[in-house]
């Protein structure tokens, strides 16, 4: 299984993403610059991590999803990769268009850095797959823009295809539906605000994010095939 | 019929939040122009984007709607509209 972390200029949580992924995954994960225009040969999860890509400019993620790589992730998606997008990693993924929605800036205006509970809905996934259903987690959000948002017609759909794949026991930042991470279609694609890879050792906390990273153990590489 | 000159055109392009979306941003400044005994309602804060654009008029509103719509703003939370002139003066309508 080959893990690629993409870095954008202002990526910050690129290492920690890179520490999760060798230390669950693979332990060759590498970096991809964003300048780039392909994917390693291989590559079965693109990884994109937190951060503040290009200062949070016009939009959080709007310039990062235009950016070359973009098209190889993209590429990547429409065939059934794997690809998960973590806090600025999920806004360039509403961004890019291979999520629905937005994330826009948290009710009262914070930025909100704390460890929250978060319910998973649904174990029917290639990234929750280890964890059971309606466990609740510990894992820690740091961001002043998570408050999702999409019109109603939209959060229908992700609720009756079962798309809404973490909840907030209590919601931070003002998200329809308290809505913490969704799947895309597919089930392919995942984007949270929440940040697993800062959840991986009991040492720093929780080790409640290992549970996703499990679960793409028991998929990634077995040419398991999506939805 | 003789073609378009090329020109030198300045845009505005303004960004706002679409009405059904709560704006906490211009809740806030609401709320401190009412603690400076400043009454006002409905306030939004919105973006202004200004650009030069060069080409015959026809083709840059072309240009400019695809920058506006695809770039500039986000359909799924943004308004957007915009305003074309020839630089430096001279107002002429946008979309």
């Amino acid at each position: 299984m080959n893990v690629a972390v993409i870095q954008f200029p202002g990526s910050n949580c690129d290492g920690d993403a890179l520490h999760a992924a060798r230390l669950t995954l693979d332990p060759d994960a590498q970096f991809v610059w964003h300048t780039d225009d392909g994917l390693p040969a291989g590559t079965d999860l693109v990884f994109l991590p937190g951060g503040f890509s290009y200062g949070d400019h016009l939009r959080s993620g709007a310039i990062a999803a235009r950016s070359p790589i973009m098209n190889a992730v993209k590429a990547h998606a429409e065939r059934g990769g794997y690809v998960l997008g973590v806090c600025n990693g999920f806004q360039v993924l509403t961004e890019s268009g291979l999520l629905p929605g937005a994330l826009s800036r948290n009710t009262d205006l914070h930025f909100l850095c704390r460890p929250v509970h978060l319910r998973v809905e649904t174990t029917d996934t290639a990234f929750t797959g280890a964890y059971t259903a309606g466990q609740i987690i510990e894992i820690p959000i740091a961001h002043g823009e998570g408050n999702y948002y999409a019109d109603a017609e939209t959060v229908a759909r992700l609720e009756g295809n079962g798309q809404v794949v973490f909840r907030y026991v209590d919601n931070p930042n003002g998200s329809l539906n308290d809505i913490a991470g969704i799947v895309s279609e597919r089930g392919n694609v995942l984007g949270m605000m929440p940040h697993p890879e800062r959840a991986v050792e009991a040492l720093l906390g929780s080790e409640d994010g290992r549970g996703l990273f499990e679960s793409l153990k028991g998929v990634l590489g077995k040419g398991v095939l999506v939805k | 019929m003789s073609p378009e000159p090329t020109k030198t055109y300045q845009a505005k392009v303004f960004v706002t939040l679409k009405p059904s979306i709560l704006d906490p941003q211009g809740r806030t400044v609401e709320r401190a122009l009412s603690h400076l005994g400043q009454q006002a309602s409905g306030v939004r804060v919105g973006k202004l984007i200004e650009l030069q654009l060069e080409g015959e008029r026809g083709e840059v509103e072309t240009r400019l709607q695809d920058m506006a719509v695809n770039v500039l703003s986000n359909p799924v939370m943004e308004d957007v509209r915009w305003e074309l002139e020839e630089a430096p003066v001279q107002a002429v309508a946008g979309a």
